[in-house]
């Protein structure tokens, strides 16, 4: 939807909203137990968290460069590809945001990506691949979704929420190997009971941590499907390039019933599937999810139009 | 999060479309008054008569029914019992005792599939697909789902199709979520 004065406006999903504040609640009551548990046990954390504040810090501010070098993506100028730079263009243009660098990944897997800590130091990049196997709508939606995340800040909201997961995972190496030749401001002997327990108790909340992460990275995901959306005003393409990124059609195959029926085995469905089990561990919400919200929200900006 | 599922008898999946239909047709999707059951030939003696077995199993101590049964084998030697009935949930009914009979007197092994016919031309889906001649929801009975099918020509429309196992998939219907084990079906009679 663009409003006036060439700014675009994203309806909330109030669902959406809940959970990643609900999420991050979660993520707060759990380190704020972590640290009285620590504070307990009179463990001394400041030179760590002075540690990964500095690691975080560092990452947050040369994240393109770090993903550039590791990715192998190259920055191209606008002659290498005008098409691309006219769509990011007026996509930015019209999120009022300055024009991102591009880059381009020599890579036959159809993927994409934004990174920088702000609008202004944004980067968004795409693969060879993606180039060559989507419409020009469905990559301008795709590079909708990716100026979304810069538009939601997602890079300084998961720098924050790493912050604790590297945190505790920093703890953990300690407590492993404080274990192993001493205890923490004293020696082995007298720290060696409580040691275990905290080493656990860290494992534990790193554990946790981590889902919680996750969880937030795919709300994440919801939420620049969303803004990407509005910004283009095209959600059905970007569910088609999905489903074409992600492989969904392939999948679907070709061949007639009746040749396979023969050759099909006959499996039993697990009372747990191991979808459910991954689903949990992973960065991106599942395909099919995102597909049906935005094909949802297709019908929601439809009806938006229609009523003025 | 995790929860264990019963997993349904044969009957429960076929028939929970009886419970999406109103959905459905809530989203200008149709199910016509038309089913088949594919069946692959065997040399038991009940293929030698198909049609009157067929017959006798579905009129089976039934005087008042409507239900119009036919059947013709195809160009691929695989026999297509195909069943017409106004009364939607007699219809489901009518399929599940065919694919129960033969699965029963024959082997489960013998139904290949049960198709039912989908009427879009109502519905929102075709201001982005434009019109759809055909449009069929198959039904597994290995896997116990209904999964969509789209034939265009010699290819398929898997955009439309998994538009419409969106749709399907809200409302309790009995789907197959594995996208691998959606097998189309050529040549379908009606």
């Amino acid at each position: 939807m663009v409003g006036e004065n060439n700014t675009f406006k994203v309806s909330r999903d109030k669902g959406l909203v809940t959970r990643m504040y609900f999420t991050w609640f979660l993520l707060g009551l759990l380190y704020a137990f972590f640290g009285l548990i620590l504070n307990a046990f009179g463990i001394q954390i400041s030179f760590i968290v002075v540690i990964v504040l500095g690691m975080g810090i560092f990452q947050y501010y040369m994240s393109d460069k770090m993903i550039l070098w590791s990715t192998k993506a190259k920055v191209i100028s606008r002659d290498k590809d005008p098409q691309l730079f006219e769509i990011v263009d007026r996509l930015a243009k019209r999120a009022n945001i300055p024009s991102p660098k591009i880059a381009v990944m020599e890579s036959s897997v159809p993927n994409a990506f934004a990174t920088g800590r702000n609008p202004k130091n944004s980067l968004v990049a795409v693969t060879t691949g993606i180039r060559e196997r989507l419409s020009s709508s469905e990559l301008e939606a795709v590079l909708a979704h990716e100026l979304g995340h810069v538009i939601n800040g997602d890079m300084k909201v998961l720098a924050i929420a790493n912050f604790f997961v590297t945190f505790t995972s920093f703890l953990m190496q300690m407590f492993f190997w404080n274990m192993l030749f001493g205890g923490i401001g004293g020696n082995r002997r007298q720290n060696g009971g409580y040691i275990i327990v905290i080493y656990f108790i860290t494992m534990l909340v790193y554990f946790i941590g981590q889902l919680l992460v996750l969880a937030l990275t795919r709300y994440r995901e919801y939420g620049a499907d969303r803004t990407g959306s509005y910004l283009c005003g095209k959600p059905n393409d970007l569910a088609s390039a999905l489903e074409k990124i992600s492989g969904t059609i392939s999948r679907i195959p070709s061949q007639d019933l009746r040749k396979v029926k023969t050759a099909s085995a006959f499996m039993i469905i697990p009372a747990l599937s191991g979808d459910d089990v991954a689903k949990l561990f992973s960065t991106h919400p599942p395909v099919q999810d995102r597909v049906r919200k935005l094909r949802k929200l297709r019908q929601e900006m439809n009806n938006i139009s229609s009523n003025g | 999060m995790f929860f264990l599922r019963k997993k349904k008898s044969h009957w429960e999946a076929i028939s929970s479309i009886l419970q999406s239909r109103n959905y459905l047709e809530e989203n200008s999707i149709r199910l016509s008054s038309r089913s088949g059951v594919l069946i692959s030939p065997s040399d038991h003696s009940f293929f030698q008569d198909l049609t009157t077995n067929v017959d006798k199993i579905v009129k089976d101590g039934r005087t008042d029914s409507n239900t119009v049964i036919e059947v013709l084998k195809d160009d691929q030697e695989t026999f297509w019992v195909l069943i017409k009935d106004e009364d939607f949930p007699e219809l489901i009914s009518t399929t599940y005792t065919v694919i129960n009979a033969v699965s029963n007197i024959v082997k489960p092994d013998n139904i290949i599939g049960s198709v039912f016919k989908l009427d879009l031309s109502q519905s929102k889906l075709i201001d982005v697909y434009g019109k759809v001649e055909n449009c069929y929801l198959i039904f597994n009975s290995d896997f116990l789902g209904y999964y969509p099918f789209v034939p265009s020509g010699e290819e398929r429309l898997n955009s439309l199709e998994l538009d419409i196992y969106d749709i399907l998939s809200s409302k309790g219907l009995e789907v197959l979520s594995d996208f691998n084990k959606w097998y189309g079906i050529s040549s379908i009679p009606f």
